[in-house]
């Protein structure tokens, strides 16, 4: 089974440096090895309905946190939002 | 005996008829924590608030107050879970600084029965590590011997009851981090059914396999805490709605004519001979006390890792895309764009190991390769629960080891994570199955203690307790 580290990466949004292809490339092949002994599906996997999540009503309720509890952990933050880098750029035309 | 030493249950006692007070108990557990954490590591984040938390406890029962039976005990909480006010780092770099604005429900629960709070336990980063070697932090070192590692992901919370630095402590378990540190620290680990304890502000790891549980030192505080703990929560969608026993108030010391299934495949050639050997005279002793050993076959044990790692590394994908720099957490500096900030912050944040999950995980969830990995683990998945809960049909209890070697040195593992891996092949079928499982000391090999598991039927905390009880008692009473 072929893994195109790169790919995987891009997709998990993490960056891998040069330095550290080969290591991961190795460690992921032999964590793969030993991942594909598995017994092929014999039929399809069903949710169990036996034992389904019991969701509560959709009804607002207050909040346990103001928004300013809520915002204290955000790296930085402006008007109460949270300023991230700009995500449109300006077009030339 | 110091106040450290003694059980949660014979505190309580204490505490009740003013043998001690609150304030006298949690003094003496601060002075071995001065005395050991230089050493051993188990704490990460030691809370501020303590001696008043006490205080207020030995007021209200100078008042005359009834308070909870647990009320006044020093207790100890894995990072990962929620305390307000109280950094709360999951062992890694991402979350260094961190503070909740909320309590997990546990915690909620802990503080209305006037418990102690000392603070936040060491773990392998974000719950992926199975020696509390992966922490960014530091590693956290076995109390019973200093080379070696306390397990994991919960080391911390093992090592500080082992060494008396806690008498309780909240640990989790997505795939044996509970009884595997228990089990190499020598001290009592219990994770119960899935869904009977409330994952309300537990930052996941494996949502579908993670559960809070109890570390302690006798498996009646086992019984105390976690009566404390279970409970419908409707904050917690997969929260089971039922209703529990009082499993402190019926302990009993019951083991005569359980029947106690021995699968082959959990005493095969990965388990090192002389835990088979400890574990296998344990066994042996239940059977002198009237318990029934039954040879079973779980046959497709051999997939549990594997279909193990597969799904929790595909929920841990998906459950630390929220890491990102954006609300909370680490956040890399100097981006132009959201994508550098995702990717960088990422990088920069995370260690090594839950890289290397969360890229397995987004692996076996991409185009091409679902089908072949995630759906076939699922399929297993069936296979190991199908299998466990039919035993279990004509078996009272199932029993294995809880590791297949004592605790291991410091750094042998940790650029083999295959071995790593291999390590939890006892532990993580009782999480695919969702079944509760308890570790307890039974005995040591070379000085390094070995635990014994019993796994129960869901929502069969009750005779796991009892059961574990009854053995806990014949060796106490053999010793004396």
């Amino acid at each position: 089974m072929n893994i195109d580290i790169p790919h995987i990466a891009k997709l998990a949004a993490l960056r891998v440096e040069e330095g550290e292809l080969a290591d991961l490339q190795r460690d992921m092949a032999e964590i793969v090895q030993m991942l594909v002994h598995l017994p092929k599906v014999q039929e399809q996997v069903l949710p169990d309905a036996a034992n389904a999540m019991m969701l509560r009503e959709d009804v607002v309720v207050p909040s346990e946190c103001t928004p300013q509890q809520l915002l204290q952990n955000a790296p930085q933050v402006h008007a109460d939002c949270v300023v991230v880098p700009q995500t449109m750029q300006e077009s030339e035309s | 005996m110091m106040l450290y030493q003694k059980s949660a249950a014979e505190l309580s006692y204490m505490l009740q008829n003013g043998e001690c007070s609150a304030a006298e108990l949690l003094t003496q557990v601060h002075s071995r924590m001065e005395q050991l954490e230089p050493e051993l590591g188990a704490y990460l984040t030691c809370a501020e608030d303590c001696m008043q938390q006490a205080m207020a406890v030995d007021a209200a029962r100078a008042r005359g107050e009834q308070l909870h039976p647990l009320a006044g005990i020093p207790i100890a909480i894995k990072d990962n879970i929620s305390t307000k006010n109280l950094r709360t780092t999951c062992g890694s770099k991402m979350l260094e600084h961190y503070i909740p604005p909320y309590d997990a429900t546990v915690i909620r629960k802990l503080r209305d029965a006037g418990m102690v709070i000392l603070g936040k336990t060491n773990m392998d980063e974000f719950a992926m590590g199975s020696s509390t070697e992966t922490s960014y932090f530091h590693p956290t070192r076995n109390p019973l011997a200093h080379d070696r590692t306390a397990g994991g992901s919960s080391g911390g919370s093992a090592a500080a009851v082992a060494a008396g630095e806690a008498v309780l402590a909240l640990g989790t378990d997505t795939g044996g981090s509970i009884r595997q540190p228990a089990a190499f620290c020598g001290v009592v680990g219990f994770k119960p059914t899935y869904g009977s304890v409330s994952r309300y502000g537990l930052i996941a790891y494996a949502s579908s396999f993670d559960q809070i549980g109890t570390f302690s030192r006798t498996v009646r505080d086992a019984a105390m805490l976690t009566q404390l703990l279970c409970g419908h929560d409707p904050m917690d969608a997969t929260s089971a709605q039922r209703s529990y026993p009082d499993f402190a108030a019926e302990l009993m010391p019951e083991i005569h004519g359980l029947r106690i299934g021995i699968p082959k495949e959990y005493f095969g050639s990965h388990v090192q001979d002389d835990v088979k050997s400890v574990v296998s005279a344990a066994l042996h002793r239940m059977e002198q006390m009237g318990a029934q050993l039954v040879e079973i076959s779980l046959p497709s044990t051999e997939y549990a890792v594997n279909a193990y790692y597969i799904l929790a590394c595909a929920e841990a994908s998906s459950n630390l895309a929220r890491f990102d720099g954006t609300r909370f957490g680490y956040r890399a500096q100097g981006c132009t764009s959201p994508a550098q900030l995702y990717e960088r912050t990422r990088s920069e944040g995370f260690g090594r190991e839950v890289k290397r999950r969360i890229l397995l995980g987004t692996f076996v969830l991409s185009a091409g390769y679902y089908e072949d990995c995630y759906l076939r683990a699922r399929a297993a998945q069936r296979s190991i629960a199908q299998e466990l809960h039919e035993a279990l049909r004509c078996c009272d209890l199932i029993a294995a080891p809880s590791a297949p070697e004592p605790a291991f040195l410091l750094g042998e593992r940790l650029n083999h994570p295959v071995q790593m891996y291999q390590s939890d092949l006892c532990t993580v079928p009782a999480n695919l199955a969702g079944l509760p499982a308890i570790s307890i000391p039974c005995g040591s090999v070379d000085g390094l203690p070995v635990g014994l598991q019993l796994l129960g039927r869901p929502f069969g905390e009750r005779t796991i307790l009892n059961a574990a009880h009854a053995y806990e008692l014949e060796v106490q009473n053999a010793a004396v």
